[in-house]
């Protein structure tokens, strides 16, 4: 049965080739724009591996929680018959929210407490699009690399967290590395994809999925919260 | 609270019909009359204060205060008029068909007498009237011939939820039963609207209803009080208040139950504030207490409108269902705030100190709704992210801009590599550019 199926999915490639076939060079674009989303669980307690109290896991379990965020790219350079190389920005945020416990043990508390975390990074960017332009394979690997930032803060219910006088914020150093591929929509319906080209100046449309390594261990930093996380991501871009 | 009733300004009132507004007629409020807000949320100001400003009216201290009163000048009174008369209805209908001041007869809602005085009474005098007249005339549906004989008791004393209810006063110049122009336009038997000076104003004597359901959790001298609300759906909707017993910064009152065993009530004395004294207080462990189901506590003598459920502090003054006093100001513990999530956080308070909590409502016409029922709670000592992960031995913190840079060689090859990235980038752009 699964022999049978299989050719089936190859059916939209190959609509697509022959669609490819008809359509002339598309522009180069100059500006990718991502949405993206996926889960996150900052590596807090990875500084904490011996200790018998990982305060992330104690405080938030294992639950999984999610990253929402958006990139920027500048394609700068077009390298005909590969791809483009670009610069940009990344921001991503996410939060955990939980009760916090009485120091006495007696029990789950009606406080919440929460630790939000902003990513912020500076990327370069290098997309091989030369399968997509000039094959009928519609799909654009790309690697991603750059520093970054991360601003966390912790807070409870009457505010910023403050142990000590000390507050309850702080930001992290560290690398971003991401490689994926993305999909692209336009050969679903290319008609639809020259108007949305042509009326709104969208050349592109893809769905992406990456491998996410937020290295952001405390690059540069004494004492810093680890709060990268590898994990992956999907999202939706589009290229102007 | 006693206001002083006397013309600090005037008001333009509004005409009926505006085009026939008669200029000699002015018509004021005291200063110091009722603070109001409109419905952009702005305090309309009281000094002068203009009784067509939208959302603005008579509430129940108003209604109970029969010393505040409302003040009219009348520059021009007609030759021809023998009385001077203000009459109410809920519509703005006028009130110059003397069927419509019948008081029968005539289709519902008709017109009710507020006030009367002769024409030298009013001429070019200061003349006054209480707010709770206007009140009752439309409450009662009664004529106000005497305004010595007011029934506050029964007409002020109003606690179910009312939403803002528009009354339209019409000043008209009489001739026994015949209404006279103002402006001396001359007269119909049976007036006409453009021979009265109509004033569109509004009554809210109670504030919205008590929430339901509140329950309370405890955080680290905060206390979560929850709830479940129709009051914010009431057209003049302000805020809730939580009233907290013992009030902030107070000592433990000490315990008044022992939850639903049978026994005899515990009452401890605790007299530091934020001692630990209060751990075995029979309250559940976690330091949350609902409000009372019946049956589930005993009461204390001295407590205040019924059952309180374990662990509430003795001798609360908190009478369910009763409109908060000013004698429970002492006791207000956040401020006037809407939130939409049906949770209040009242902070400030002090761990290990049990305390009771109500609820109360406010309008825009600064009416105090009912108290809800009691819930209790103990603030305590709580562990957040942050505590636990300095506990654990993490160093990081201080804010986003705290000093903490390393020196390590991996700092240096992290920030050389993206220094590297970006210039190779760079020059790449250069190369792309056209050259000229």
């Amino acid at each position: 049965m699964k022999i049978a199926l299989a050719p089936l999915a190859f059916a939209p490639l190959l609509v697509a080739t022959v669609a490819h076939a008809q359509t002339p060079p598309p522009k180069d674009p100059f500006l990718a724009v991502e949405i993206r989303f996926g889960p996150y669980r900052p590596s807090v307690d990875d500084a904490f591996s011996g200790a018998s109290e990982k305060p992330y896991d104690k405080v938030f379990g294992d639950a999984t929680r999610f990253m929402i965020g958006a990139e920027v790219d500048w394609q700068l350079v077009h390298i005909p018959h590969f791809g483009s190389l670009g610069i940009g920005g990344l921001v991503g945020y996410t939060k955990a929210t939980a009760k916090a416990n009485f120091t006495d043990g007696s029990g789950v508390s009606g406080e919440d407490t929460a630790f939000s975390l902003w990513m912020l990074g500076a990327l370069a960017v290098l997309r091989v699009d030369v399968l997509a332009r000039e094959t009928w394979i519609p799909l654009v690997p790309y690697v991603k690399a750059g520093p970054a930032l991360g601003l966390w803060s912790s807070t409870n219910g009457l505010g910023a967290s403050r142990v000590g006088g000390r507050l309850g914020e702080g930001r992290t150093g560290g690398m971003f590395y991401a490689v994926g591929g993305m999909f692209l929509l336009d050969i679903l319906d290319r008609q639809a994809a020259k108007t949305f080209s042509a009326e709104q100046g969208v050349h592109h449309t893809y769905l992406f999925g990456e491998l996410t390594m937020a290295e952001i261990r405390g690059l540069g930093q004494t004492g810093a919260m680890q709060v990268g996380d590898r994990t992956w991501t999907l999202g939706i871009a589009v290229e102007m | 609270m006693l206001r002083p009733a006397h013309l600090a300004a005037v008001a333009a009132a509004g005409a009926i019909a505006a085009s026939a507004l008669p200029a000699q007629a002015q018509f004021a409020l005291g200063t110091g009359y009722p603070r109001r807000e409109g419905v952009s949320g702005r305090i309309v100001a009281d000094s002068p204060f203009n009784i067509n400003s939208p959302n603005v009216g008579f509430n129940r201290a108003d209604c109970f205060d029969t010393k505040q009163k409302v003040l009219l000048l009348l520059a021009n009174v007609p030759g021809e008029a023998t009385t001077v008369q203000i009459w109410a209805r809920r519509d703005k209908t006028s009130c110059a068909d003397p069927t419509q001041r019948s008081g029968t007869g005539a289709t519902t809602p008709q017109c009710w007498k507020v006030a009367s005085w002769s024409r030298d009474e009013v001429w070019n005098k200061q003349v006054s009237f209480a707010p709770i007249q206007v009140i009752q005339a439309i409450d009662k549906q009664t004529n106000v011939e005497d305004p010595s004989t007011l029934d506050a008791a029964t007409v002020c004393d109003k606690t179910a939820s009312m939403p803002p209810t528009e009354v339209w006063l019409q000043i008209m110049a009489m001739n026994g039963d015949r209404v006279v122009g103002f402006g001396g336009t001359g007269t119909t038997t049976g007036g006409s609207a453009e021979q009265i000076i109509g004033v569109q104003t509004l009554y809210d004597i109670a504030g919205p209803n008590a929430p339901t359901g509140v329950t309370v959790e405890a955080g680290n001298t905060i206390l979560i009080a929850n709830y479940t609300s129709t009051a914010q759906s009431t057209s003049d909707f302000k805020g809730f208040r939580a009233y907290c017993f013992p009030k902030k910064g107070a000592a433990s009152a000490g315990l008044s139950t022992k939850a639903g065993d049978g026994g005899l009530d515990v009452l401890e004395e605790d007299t530091a504030v934020g001692d630990a004294a209060s751990d075995d207080t029979g309250a559940a462990g976690d330091g949350d207490v609902d409000a009372g189901t019946e049956g589930d506590a005993e009461t204390d003598a001295g407590t205040t409108g019924g059952e309180r459920p374990a662990g509430c502090p003795a001798n609360d003054p908190f009478e369910p269902g009763k409109l908060p006093g000013p004698e429970l100001s002492q006791y207000q513990c956040s401020d006037e705030s809407a939130p939409t999530g049906g949770e209040i956080t009242i902070s400030g308070l002090t761990n290990e100190v049990a305390y009771a909590v109500a609820l109360g409502t406010t309008d825009r016409q600064g009416n105090s709704g009912p108290l809800s029922e009691v819930a209790c709670g103990m603030p305590k000592q709580t562990d957040d992210f942050y505590t636990v992960y300095r506990r654990a031995g993490g160093g990081a913190g201080g804010g986003w801009f705290a000093c903490s840079m390393g020196t390590g060689a991996k700092a240096s090859f992290g920030l050389l590599g993206s220094a590297f990235v970006f210039a190779v980038a760079a020059r790449l752009a250069r190369r792309a550019r056209p050259r000229r």
